[in-house]
């Protein structure tokens, strides 16, 4: 249990201040605006401070001498640094710090960093993005993680009508592809019901199912669930916001010809003054009828990252159909997901749950990777085994785990294995785990 | 949906792929079947004409006929227009039905043998494009059904052109037009629904053919021959039946009457309905493009009787000036005079005038005098703009303001032109055995800029070439592409050509990433 | 000696009168240093050129006694005052001519004159091996000190010029914006000064190794590095039929024509900006892409017979047209029509900003290129919100708008010239190369007034719109267009407030 204060109460902030409380942590939101502290404090069992997080007397209110942990993650830069450096200067041990200057982040900002003391950088942005470009790469896939610095990637998509799969027990697939596994079921969502599966679950069409499974087979795994992969040649981003633009400029890199929509003359231009391959498009992306003048459905992918849920949930209806192969919507409601793929949007995902598997992964120590759903309990950890654990040298049939807790890949000295029955765990090892939240504790227990 | 298919998620959204594909077909079939179903109806009496005069060529006519209907029968009854259709979808439509259309026409012409294939297919492009240059060195020596034919397809091209500017596709910026129809009073729609406008722009323009037609037999022009050259003249295409054009009557009277409905073609038709029908005289002389047009008539007749001074008298100097700036003007390109046989200041201004032509959403070819103005007013701004560098005001032609993008289109579209008569005079030069010559280097440029402006007449050089007949294969297809795209302009066809967005945005290879923001 | 000069007594206020008057100091410079070559070689007509440099420094120096500095300098003044300067320095230049009886018509004189400070080195001298050596070396020096510019000169050796100094130096500089390599504009204009000294002095030497005598070598280094194009010999560079010096002489062309701002950076060790800066780059591509061109069309046009041949005078040939500079090898107007078109498309856009070379210049090529293709992507995407680029720099939209701007006027001053020269009593060919030819400094013409003949086919009046078209191409449009600068400063106020 640690002392956390959270500097800044928006988006990211309260996200990271619900989860750790969560989680049991003891939270302290620092935030400016009355209006946004009072809802916050009304909806989690967190102790709230108003106040900048500049302000050393806001900072000291909230504890900062018997603080673990300071997460400065409003959405200015300069006050972030300024809450790490009163918070490394009264003696907190750990910062965590959300920079959105390219270089402040980068080698040209270490020595910044490090005089300031900052532990880690956060920029939920560039996540986002990130995790964008992985869904738009793996298409039809509704979630992707890389873990184990890319050897061991986790896909979590629906499983399609005529997939070659569907029908058969897991105890059936492990017979036919033994003995090299290179994929496994980690967790079946039916229904509103996540679970852990069992050898002699079936599977049936319309499962979401999350699939760790080695780099080289990734093709095969979705394949398997049924999805097409075909290149990525053209993609449309609704919304020229910086993820917009950090993503646009991945794209491009890939050769995808990227046509961006945003609503703002200013912002369009600074988009199209600033990036070289784009087409900066100015209009409302709710608007069909520019939608269709740009052939909206010809595109491989359309994307909709404006901050509106709305507007984003509608644009991607439409561009689906007008044809437009692939839709995937950011939406800042959680509560909204569940609907949209209902409704027929591909994927879905949320920025705060982006940055915040960085927070959390930060606060749990030792867990070096963590992916969350967004719908579903699970989560996905990755952790380290260590010395003189329980884990240490165990085989992991006979390692004793809580029954919601699944143990997906092994990566060792940079190779990934998918875990077996038999396989025995060493120290140091890298180990992907599946898990319920209120195991995680047990987890780490467990792995050390 | 059974299993097996690999069926999408949701099967009902798949069909939007296949309604994009077929909205772009049906666009460019349903214009295609229009374009058949007037050459079937002008091939139809053509083929009347012929079996009444002498029959010689109506097997060429009843070919087309056949073919033409069959066309627009099978276009028309399985393509409709659909509800939205995507600019691209509208810009590969005109150019595909333009296409058919010169194609259809070069028919009859190839059928009867009386021409080449590479002289039908500029007969053809000259007709639609209504460009004056023809191959046919004595156009006497064609029947009468194929004179009326080839009067025709400079008539319904030209009407064709109007269409497609005026009422269809305003949007596209053809012709000088912006996008809401509205650049000077001169352009302004005249009804609110396409339909009217249409009957009411096409009762001007036939109002006008049946005038000139009437007019000429008045002068005493004979009646096949007038009906001709009302054709062409109010069309400002320029076709004739004689050899020495409209020069070969020799008839002051002709001229006049030629100057006057030549001057009337050139006027934007909009602007034309409103002073006709509602007796809005004034509505003329309030028009500052008019005035302009007015003007520029005037000083390229003076400049042109100043060059070319009055040997044969005073008022059959005026006269012919008047006719040579009105016919280069309005594009139309009839001659008295070989450009050839005036002075080379005169023969310049000509040119000149040939390219700025008259009017827009007028029956003239040329870049159009209202971007002209609008050009003009964007260089004094840029001017004031040194002076204080402040500045915001908007370019203006005469008293309405035009939109930064306008401006930036119709500048656009100059630069492009001319760099389509610098590439186009340079492959000229460069292809045709009767351009290569060092004298003839005035030859390829003047006959880019006429081929381009569909004007005409283009022997600067000398007696030694007539233009086209005595160009060469690759002469000939190559100035015949110059019409075509000098009629539909440049950026609809690169538009239609596929050459779009990303590959022209920036002009730089596309995988280069950009390392400085990668840092 | 120049505080002698700048008294106290202040009757005239205005920049106009003290750039003139700087400007006739340093072409006094100029004229004194022919006579100098005229007394070493023989000195005929010393005296006859010695009286000229003593009008110009008298008139110069009084200038600048009676005048006062103003303390603010307006960017139309500046224009206004370099335009004007340039007027009364082609005066003044063209009285040595008169002098020593080169060329006794006045008007001629005065082409000659202007021909030789714009650089353009169109000529109307038929006799000129006959010439004394100090005319003819007054004749490229006009050349040399009109390539860099006499105002750039005059703020890079006068102090008073503090003030203003950027104004002045962009009125005159080619190209729409002018670098500043130092953060003081005048050692910017020091530096320029240098570089051009240094080239010139490089490319003397280069030109005696290869074999020409020392007054020929430095004439033609004149004229190279400024792009001049007036040679002591009638034949021009075809007089001495060598490859060595074809070679020589394109290099020095090539390099006169591109950026000196970029020279300067090369200079100072950094190479690869000759790579990285995209107009240089469309620069090499043009030079390399017409001799090509022209290599092909002379070989199928049966002009040369081997590919050597053609080759070579494909390369001297596009070089001289592209550096703007316009010496001669051969007579381009007996080659075919495409040929000759070709080099009349060159012509037109010449070579870099910020050289010495003449034309619109490929930078403003670039913008125009760029921004016609974008109205074609926006026809298709009418929302669509591009940025004009070079290479893969932004430029902003002001600044397009003006480049757009000087490119219509510069065209339109091409068309209305044409006409009118072609009116006053040529053919058209004659005519409208001329014009492009004039406004682009170039100075061969094509039809009657190529490489082989003079400028003389064109009758008088048609001489005199040929030297304002010089002026105006020299001076970039818009100094000429602001020489009335009071009147054209009246007339906008007056549509302004309607508005």
């Amino acid at each position: 249990m640690k002392r956390v204060i959270v500097v800044g109460a928006g988006e990211v902030g309260s996200y990271v201040a619900e989860r750790l409380s969560r989680e049991g942590h003891d939270v302290v939101v620092v935030e400016q605006h009355r209006r946004r502290l009072l809802e916050l404090g009304a909806r989690l069992d967190v102790l709230t401070v108003l106040g900048s997080g500049t302000s050393p007397s806001a900072l000291s209110e909230a504890g900062l001498e018997k603080a673990d942990l300071v997460v400065a993650v409003t959405n200015v830069d300069e006050v972030n640094l300024v809450a790490c450096l009163i918070a490394t200067q009264a003696g907190v041990e750990r910062t965590v710090c959300r920079l959105q200057a390219k270089e402040l982040r980068g080698a040209a900002g270490a020595e910044v960093r490090r005089q300031i003391g900052v532990d880690l950088v956060l920029d939920p942005d560039a996540e986002t993005a990130e995790e964008i470009l992985q869904l738009l790469v793996y298409r039809g896939a509704s979630d992707i993680a890389e873990m184990a610095a890319g050897e061991v990637i986790l896909i979590g998509a629906r499983l399609q009508e005529g997939a070659p799969i569907v029908g058969r027990t897991l105890s059936d697939l492990g017979m036919e592809y033994a003995p090299q596994w290179d994929f496994l079921f980690g967790t079946i969502t039916r229904g509103d019901q996540t679970i852990i599966p069992r050898g002699d679950h079936r599977l049936e069409a319309h499962d979401l199912l999350r699939v760790v499974c080695k780099r080289k087979a990734r093709g095969e795994v979705l394949q398997l669930l049924g999805l097409e992969r075909t290149a990525l040649s053209k993609v449309m981003l609704l919304g020229g916001g910086r993820t917009a633009e950090l993503l646009a400029e991945r794209l491009v890199q890939r050769g995808v010809r990227v046509v961006v929509v945003d609503r703002n003359p200013d912002r369009c231009e600074e988009f199209a003054q600033r990036h070289v391959g784009p087409l900066v498009i100015h209009g409302d992306i709710t608007d069909a009828d520019l939608l269709v003048e740009e052939d909206v459905g010809g595109f491989d992918a359309v994307v909709a990252l404006t901050g509106e849920d709305d507007a984003n949930i509608l644009a991607c209806l439409f561009a689906k159909s007008q044809g437009a192969k692939e839709t995937v919507a950011v939406v800042h409601r959680l509560s909204l997901l569940p609907l949209l793929e209902e409704i027929g949007i591909d994927a879905a995902l949320s920025p705060r749950t982006a940055s915040a598997n960085g927070v959390l992964r930060f606060v749990r120590g030792d867990v070096t990777a963590v992916a969350t759903f967004l719908e579903g309990e699970a989560e996905v950890l990755e952790t380290v085994v260590h010395d003189g654990t329980e884990a240490d040298g165990a085989i992991v049939a006979e390692l004793r785990l809580p029954k919601d807790v699944l143990i997906g890949a092994i990566v060792r000295d940079g190779n990934a294995e998918i875990a077996r029955g038999r396989s025995q765990l060493r120290s140091n090892d890298h180990v992907i785990v599946f898990a319920m939240p209120h195991v995680v504790d047990e987890v780490k227990r467990v792995f050390g | 949906m059974t299993a097996g298919t690999g069926a999408r998620r949701r099967p009902s959204f798949a069909d939007g792929h296949e309604e994009r594909l077929d909205q772009r077909r049906s666009v460019a079939a349903v214009g295609m079947a229009g374009v058949a179903g007037v050459s079937a109806t002008t091939a139809a009496i053509c083929l009347v004409v012929e079996l009444l005069t002498g029959a010689e060529e109506w097997l060429s006519f009843a070919t087309t006929l056949v073919l033409a209907a069959a066309l627009a029968a099978g276009l028309g009854l399985r393509y409709r227009l659909p509800p939205v259709a995507r600019t691209t979808a509208l810009l590969v439509g005109v150019v595909w039905s333009s296409l058919l259309a010169c194609g259809l026409v070069a028919l009859p012409y190839l059928v009867s043998g009386l021409l080449d294939p590479d002289a039908a297919i500029f007969e053809a492009v000259a007709g639609v494009t209504t460009t004056s240059a023809t191959t046919v060195r004595d156009p006497g020596e064609l029947g009468h059904g194929l004179l009326l034919w080839r009067a025709a397809s400079q008539w319904t091209g030209a009407a064709g052109v109007v269409l497609l500017v005026v009422v269809a596709l305003p949007q596209l910026g053809i012709g000088g037009l912006d996008p809401g129809g509205v650049v000077t009073r001169s352009a302004r729609r005249v009804a609110p629904r396409a339909s009217a406008a249409i009957r009411r722009l096409g009762a001007v323009y036939v109002g006008l053919t049946v005038i000139a037609g009437i007019a000429y037999v008045a002068v005493g022009m004979p009646t096949f021959e007038a009906l001709i050259h009302a054709l062409t003249t109010a069309s400002t295409g320029g076709f004739s039946t004689r050899a020495g054009s409209l020069g070969a009557f020799d008839s002051a009277a002709i001229e006049i009457v030629a100057i006057v409905v030549m001057a009337a073609a050139g006027t934007s038709l909009p602007l034309a309905w409103r002073v006709v029908r509602r007796r809005e005289f004034g509505a003329l002389w309030s028009s500052v493009e008019f005035r302009m047009y007015f003007l520029v008539l005037v000083v390229v007749a003076v400049v042109h009787l100043a060059g070319n001074g009055v040997d044969d008298g005073v008022p059959t100097g005026i006269r012919q000036s008047a006719f040579a700036s009105t016919s280069a003007i309005s594009t139309t390109g009839f001659e008295i005079q070989s450009l050839a046989a005036i002075d080379p200041g005169a023969a310049a201004i000509l040119i000149l005038g040939m390219g700025t032509g008259a009017m827009a959403a007028s029956l003239s070819g040329g870049f159009k005098l209202v971007r002209v103005m609008a050009v003009y007013g964007f260089v004094r701004r840029e001017l004031v703009r040194q002076l204080h560098p402040g500045l915001k005001a908007s370019v203006r032609v005469g008293r309405s303001a035009l939109s930064e993008p306008m401006v930036n289109r119709m500048i656009g579209s100059i630069s492009l032109s001319l760099g389509l008569l610098v590439v186009g005079a340079l492959v000229l030069s460069a292809v045709d055995p009767a351009l290569d010559s060092s004298t003839a280097i005035i030859d390829a440029v003047s006959i880019a800029v006429t081929s381009v402006a569909n004007a005409g007449p283009a022997d600067v050089g000398g007696a030694s070439l007539s233009w086209p007949a005595g160009l060469g294969v690759v002469g000939r297809l190559t100035s015949s592409a110059l019409m075509l795209v000098g009629r539909v302009e440049v950026t609809p066809v690169l538009v239609a050509a596929g050459l779009t967005s990303e590959r022209l945005t920036v002009l730089v290879p596309r995988r280069r990433p950009n390392r400085q923001l990668d840092r | 000696m120049i505080d002698l000069v700048l008294g106290r007594r202040q009757v005239l206020s205005g920049l106009v009168w003290v750039i003139t008057g700087l400007a006739l100091l340093t072409a006094g410079v100029g004229i004194a240093a022919s006579a100098a070559v005229e007394a070493v070689d023989g000195g005929d007509e010393l005296v006859d050129l010695l009286w000229p440099a003593l009008v110009a420094f008298i008139l110069g120096g009084v200038l600048l006694r009676i005048s006062a500095f103003p303390g603010r300098v307006s960017t139309v003044g500046a224009f206004a005052a370099v335009a004007w300067s340039w007027v009364a320095v082609s005066i003044v230049g063209a009285v040595p001519f008169l002098s020593t009886g080169t060329l006794p018509v006045w008007y001629d004189a005065l082409f000659e004159s202007v021909s030789g400070f714009t650089c353009s080195g169109s000529t109307v001298l038929t006799d000129i091996e006959g010439q004394g050596a100090g005319i003819l070396f007054w004749r490229s020096m006009t050349q040399w000190l009109g390539g860099m510019g006499l105002v750039v000169l005059a703020v890079a050796v006068f102090p008073l010029l503090r003030v203003g100094g950027l104004e002045l130096i962009s009125a005159e500089a080619p190209g729409p914006e002018t670098d500043r390599l130092s953060p003081r504009i005048r050692d910017t204009a020091k530096l320029l000064w240098q570089v051009y000294f240094g080239l010139t002095v490089l490319v003397t030497v280069a030109l005696l190794v290869v074999g020409m005598d020392l007054f020929d070598a430095v004439t033609h280094a004149f004229a190279a590095a400024s792009t001049g194009g007036f040679s002591p010999r009638s034949s021009s560079i075809g007089t001495y039929d060598s490859v060595a010096i074809e070679v020589v002489i394109i290099i020095a062309m090539i390099i006169g024509g591109a950026s000196f701002t970029l020279h300067y950076r090369a200079v100072q060790g950094d190479l690869g900006v000759y790579r990285r800066v995209s107009e240089a780059r469309l620069y090499l591509q043009v030079l390399v892409g017409a001799t090509a061109l022209l290599t092909v069309l002379l070989l199928v046009d049966g002009v040369e017979d081997g590919v050597g041949g053609a080759l070579r005078s494909a390369a001297f040939n596009a070089a001289t047209i592209v550096s703007s500079c316009g010496f001669g090898t051969d007579d381009f107007t007996t080659w075919g029509s495409s040929a000759q078109f070709l080099l009349l498309v060159l012509m037109v856009p010449a070579g870099m900003t910020g050289s010495t070379s003449g034309g619109m210049k490929l930078l403003r090529l670039q913008v125009l290129v760029r921004h016609a293709l974008r109205e074609v992507v926006r026809s298709r995407h009418p929302q669509a919100v591009v940025p004009v680029r070079l290479g893969n720099q932004p430029v902003a939209e002001d600044v397009v708008s003006r480049v757009v701007g000087f490119a219509v006027i510069y065209a339109t001053s091409i068309l209305f010239g044409g006409v009118l020269v072609t009116a006053l009593g040529v053919d058209l060919v004659t005519g409208f190369s001329g014009a492009v030819s004039a406004i682009g400094n170039i100075g061969p013409a094509l039809g009657e007034a190529g490489p082989a003949s003079t400028f003389l086919e064109y009758p008088a009046p048609a001489r005199g719109a040929l030297m304002a078209l010089m002026l105006l191409g020299r001076l970039e449009l818009f100094a000429v267009l602001y020489m009335f600068a009071g009147i054209a400063r009246a007339l906008p106020r007056r549509r302004l407030t309607e508005r």
